[in-house]
């Protein structure tokens, strides 16, 4: 039967025809160990759990032969970073010198307006103490424990802020004034109008073990629930970088529990609508749902990969990869059958039909992905590879096993409808494509203005790239994040260390005054938004002031050398040294000096806490502080560093890489349009549908001045792909039919009449699948469905109403060459024959 | 033999509220008879402070200890190394049943400063070491059980724990006493959310006059990475320090 003059497309349908089982079986063993591995991954991810937990309760209990899986979700914020970077590289060396912890907030409330009251201080004085049992906790700070260090005549009293409760109301009004006249307790643990406190937890995690943040944060979150509830005054709020790490994976995990089911229930619903079939709408949606699931149970089960909030968005990635393919696929089986094939050798020529565009299409779609990997921000690169292995994964299986699974259900096809003609096909595109013939030169100029303007509004688009605005304006961690920043402090540490040269020079009175002018530099620019500066020349100026019973004039760094009665010489380095040996000889259980001044005492750490700014800002503020440091004392080697800024970088990293990212892509998909359709002609056109409304939607973020985030960088490269889909199908399909003979004009409506009906189809699924986004609570996904919807809305536009007017006003026939409607019918004729 | 008498007392005394029978009170009051009794002491204490990537910074003191009626003790620990704070010093007025006391000479500042604090969980002198850790072994503030036995490399040692009275950074302590010489060996601590946070090792046990003593003391923290090793030479008992020697006055004297 197979001879070398049958094309290679319908030998490949036979093919999946004769051995339909064989492909239903290698595809299901495929999945079978694809899933085994994942449940494996989990398998030994939830032992790894176990083996941690036991160790946190006892660290000697180590099994040399445990080996540390990596996470199965890694919310660290270090995945971002090429481990080449210099500003992560630099910070985990402060890191290192200082210390690596994370912060929890607890802030407290006062719904009546006043913590100072007998009932509200117990209640916090019970929590601090029980906050001490919070997993890795290393150490509470509150207003009950506080240090309180102060002078009674010549004695040095340091006690905890709070103890003997309950107090007298006079003690209750002198405790309240205490605390709001403290330099320290006003800056950290109190409001100005003593209607809020906090509760600062630092908690140490074991590396790469991201549970340990979810155990501490949901042990706080009981904690607060029983000892917290003591006085129904009192309301909390949880914030500090535990919280942001955990809202990472319980965001994701609550988006693809609820947004992804969602979106499938959805599509299952549109496709049921319009199919009307019960199979054509369960097969589809089990190829989708095995194409979303592959990559992840590939990687994440079998190569021990982490999942990310970006590489979890392949998922909504390929569904829009997956479903369009099918539904080439579904639309034109039906056709073959509605014309009365039977249903084998239906399923043959829609293999046969639909192998080279949807080749090309996989093709296109995954070279866009697997160029992510070199794109330098490591959780791209991974999204990269497992959307580009989902699509192949899609494309095979939507080309192999979707007509295998088809050959095998009993079919009812329906009459054709109402406004279509005998063979079923819809009227509405020779109205539309007249239209657009009386109008193709407006069209075409009025788009190419567009284009330009919106180039030029690409300039103009403004990027933030802070963590906390990654989640949505109502959501509750975002809610509490600025809560606490507008009541108590900044929640954006800005960190310095500053070098002093040598060992132990940090004990200078220059130096320290050096240290000292920073911070007044930093605090004297309210544009700077920091609520305040903290460092141990701090602790130095309240010590000198304690130890000289508590005069305010002695609120300084000791600064001269004098010299006494005897006539020894008493020198303010030294003094500056003794007063930093009493305050480690004072410091609380969990507290050392070493996440302050590094061990050789050649160093200390300025750390600024910003209110929650844009990332853009963020930056410039970084880089006029740090200009400002390279003026004025360079000698000290510090720089503006902190995670908030690394974040803030990682957009500065991100957008021209995925700028040329999208060059890259568009120069491929052009040589692969070019080779598909061996025409340049034809290479370009196609293009202009697919650039045209992604230039459109970046230019609308540049005109509205929205915020765009990381997603802003996604969005070309998603829809990229999709929208060359149907311009692949509409191309080769006109291509075919001008090959033919068949005018121009008359080619775009029968390409309309046959392929519009899928393009449709799947840029509504897609549009309806990816608005569902928008109803996360992660901005990043969000600002991908909008922006994606946007593109393939105007994708739509272009495919019926741009590219046909190019294609008229362009792609003029060679003089005097008319088709006769014979050599078209004749055409169809060969098609036909073709088929059978 | 009086110290034998007095064991047996409180033994017996112990017997009736103790699960253990009082066993474990009854070893660490024989632990603490065979350290104590040498009258005064003077020792130089080399401390070495080793943080998690393995950088250590060495800190020098000499400390002067006068024993007294019921572990009412004076101590003195003056600071030798590094420079900056030579000569700073720390007097300690033990209280076992109460508060202690304690004085601060900088002497840069040339003034003795009263410090009350209540703080007894927090770090010695920067160190691994709590406070608790050096002064807080009173034999009454802490409640002792003991709940087995184990061998310690080859040694065999009795398990006790022991819960503090007081308010402290530990749930309990988990203790290695040799049955052999009934020393200290190892002691686990446990902190208030349930984890093994220190483990401290006791080692270089010597025999002085009729005192035991530990001239090499680790503190590893477990949770930071973070270790302390306190190394003792120079120790001399009954030296014939007097309680005028753990005056004010006497605190500004360097004795080195």
């Amino acid at each position: 039967m197979d001879s070398s003059k049958t094309p290679f497309a319908r030998r490949f349908g036979r093919f999946v025809l004769r051995y339909r089982w064989l492909v239903i079986a290698v595809n299901a063993l495929l999945l079978a160990w694809i899933f085994s591995a994942m449940g494996r991954r989990v398998e030994v991810y939830q032992a790894h759990v176990a083996y941690m937990r036991q160790l946190r309760d006892n660290p000697l209990a180590v099994d040399p032969a445990h080996k540390t899986p990596p996470p199965l979700f890694n919310g660290d914020y270090h995945i971002w970073f090429d481990k080449k970077d210099p500003l992560l590289a630099d910070n985990d060396r402060f890191e290192k010198i200082f210390a690596k912890e994370d912060i929890l907030i607890v802030a407290a409330t006062s719904k009546s307006g006043e913590i100072f009251t007998n009932a509200n201080l117990a209640a916090l004085r019970a929590l601090t103490d029980s906050l001490w049992s919070v997993p890795y906790v290393s150490r509470v700070d509150g207003l009950a424990n506080f240090n309180y260090t102060y002078s009674q005549g010549d004695d040095l009293r340091v006690e905890d802020f709070l103890t003997g409760i309950p107090y007298t109301p006079a003690a209750l009004s002198e405790k309240r004034a205490t605390a709001l006249s403290d330099s320290v307790v006003s800056k950290f643990f109190v409001s100005k109008d003593a209607a809020v406190t906090q509760i600062m937890l630092r908690v140490i995690a074991p590396p790469d073990f991201p549970e340990a943040h979810a155990e501490a944060r949901a042990r706080a979150e009981a904690l607060l629930a029983s000892v917290g509830a003591a006085s129904p005054d009192l309301e909390y709020k949880l914030g500090g970088t535990v919280m942001l790490n955990t809202a990472f994976s319980e965001f994701a995990e609550r988006d693809s529990k609820k947004l992804v089911p969602f979106m499938f229930l959805f599509i299952i619903a549109v496709l049921a609508f319009l199919l009307r079939s019960f199979w054509a709408t369960a097969i589809p949606v089990g190829i989708l749902f095995t194409s979303i699931l592959f990559p992840i149970c590939l990687f994440v089960g079998a190569f021990g990969f982490s999942l990310t909030n970006v590489n979890v968005t392949s998922m909504q990635i390929l569904v829009s990869v997956a479903i369009a393919d099918s539904v080439h696929m579904l639309t034109i089986f039906f056709q073959q059958l509605r014309a009365g094939h039977s249903r084998e050798e239906a399923v043959i020529a829609t293999v046969e039909k639909n192998l080279v565009p949807c080749f090309v299409t996989w093709f296109n779609t995954a070279v866009g992905f697997y160029t992510l990997i070199w794109q330098g921000i490591p959780p791209f690169a991974d999204l990269g590879l497992f959307a580009g292995t989902g699509t192949l994964y899609a494309f095979l299986a939507t080309i192999a096993t979707l007509p295998a699974l088809l050959s095998f259900i009993p079919w009812k096809v329906k009459p054709a409808k109402a406004g279509t003609d005998s063979k079923g096909l819809p009227q509405w595109p020779i109205a539309l494509v007249d239209w657009v013939d009386a109008h193709k030169k407006a069209i075409c100029y009025s788009s190419l203005g567009l284009t330009l303007a919106s180039i030029a509004l690409i300039f103009v688009i403004r990027v933030d790239n802070n963590s906390v605005h990654y989640f949505g304006k109502h959501t509750s961690f975002r809610k509490s994040a600025e809560y606490i920043d507008a009541r108590i402090s900044g929640t954006m540490p800005f960190e310095y260390g500053f070098s002093a040269g040598e060992a132990n020079g940090i004990y200078s009175p220059a130096f320290l005054k050096k240290v000292e002018r920073f911070q007044t530099y930093l605090a004297s620019h309210p544009d700077y938004h920091f609520t305040h500066v903290t460092s141990i020349v701090d602790v130095v100026k309240r010590l000198n002031q304690t130890m000289h019973g508590g005069d305010p004039g002695f609120y300084r760094i000791p600064d001269r050398d004098s010299v006494t009665a005897e006539g020894d010489t008493l020198l303010a380095r030294n003094l500056i040294a003794q007063y930093l040996l009493l305050y480690t000889l004072s410091l609380p259980q969990g507290m050392d000096l070493t996440n302050q001044i590094s061990l050789d005492n050649g160093r200390l750490r300025v750390t600024a806490f910003q209110t929650n700014l844009n990332s853009s800002r963020q930056l410039e503020i970084a880089k006029e502080i740090d200009a400002w440091i390279r003026a004025e004392m360079p000698e000290t080697e510090a720089r503006s560093l902190g995670a908030p800024l690394i974040f803030a970088n990682l957009m500065g990293i991100a957008i021209p890489g995925m700028i040329l990212n999208l060059i890259g892509d568009f120069a491929i998909i052009t040589l692969i349009l070019l080779v598909t359709f061996r025409s340049f002609k034809s290479g370009i056109v196609s293009l202009i549908p697919n650039v045209w409304p992604i230039f459109i939607v970046y230019g609308i973020m540049g005109l509205s001045q929205y915020m765009v985030n990381l997603s802003v960088t996604l969005v070309g490269i998603i829809t990229l792909g999709i929208a060359v889909d149907d311009t692949v199908h509409f191309m080769l399909h006109y291509n075919a039919l001008v090959r033919a003979g068949e005018p121009r004009k008359s080619a775009i409506v029968k390409t309309l009449q046959e392929e519009g009906t899928a393009i449709i189809f799947t840029s509504l699924i897609l549009i309806a699948g990816f608005s569902v986004l928008m109803l996360s609570e992660f901005a990043i996904n969000v600002d991908l469905g909008m922006w994606c919807t946007s593109v393939w809305a105007l994708a739509l536009l272009a495919e019926f109403i741009l590219l046909p007017a190019t294609l008229l006003y362009f792609d003029k026939p060679a003089p005097g060459t008319p088709a006769p409607l014979a050599q078209l019918n004749t055409a169809k004729a060969a098609a036909a024959q073709t088929a059978h | 033999m009086l110290t034998r008498l007095l064991t047996g007392i409180l033994l017996l005394c112990a017997a009736a509220q103790a699960a253990d029978g009082g066993e474990g009170r009854a070893i660490h009051v024989k632990y603490d008879s065979c350290r104590h009794g040498f009258g005064d002491e003077t020792v130089t204490v080399n401390m070495f402070l080793i943080n998690a990537n393995g950088d250590t910074t060495t800190r020098r003191v000499k400390t002067l200890i006068l024993e007294r009626k019921e572990s009412f003790d004076y101590s003195l620990i003056q600071f030798m190394d590094p420079p900056d704070v030579r000569g700073a010093g720390l007097l300690t007025y033990q209280n076992p049943r109460g508060e202690d006391q304690q004085w601060l000479y900088l002497p840069e500042l040339r003034r003795v400063k009263v410090i009350s604090s209540q703080n007894k969980s927090g770090s010695f002198m920067g160190s691994e070491f709590a406070y608790e850790d050096i002064t807080g072994n009173s034999l009454d503030k802490f409640e002792y059980r003991k709940i087995g036995e184990a061998d310690l490399e080859g040694m065999p040692c009795h398990l006790i724990e022991k819960k503090p009275l007081f308010t402290s950074g530990y749930v309990r302590v988990k203790e290695w006493i040799d049955k052999e010489k009934c020393l200290l060996r190892r002691a686990e601590m446990i902190d208030r959310k349930g984890s093994l946070l220190k483990v401290e090792l006791d080692e270089d046990w010597r025999l002085y006059g009729n005192t035991w003593k530990s001239d090499r003391l680790t503190m590893i923290n477990l949770q930071t990475g973070k270790k302390t090793v306190l190394v003792f030479s120079d120790r001399k008992h009954r030296v014939g320090l007097k309680e005028g020697d753990f005056t004010q006055p006497s605190m500004q004297r360097v004795r080195f």
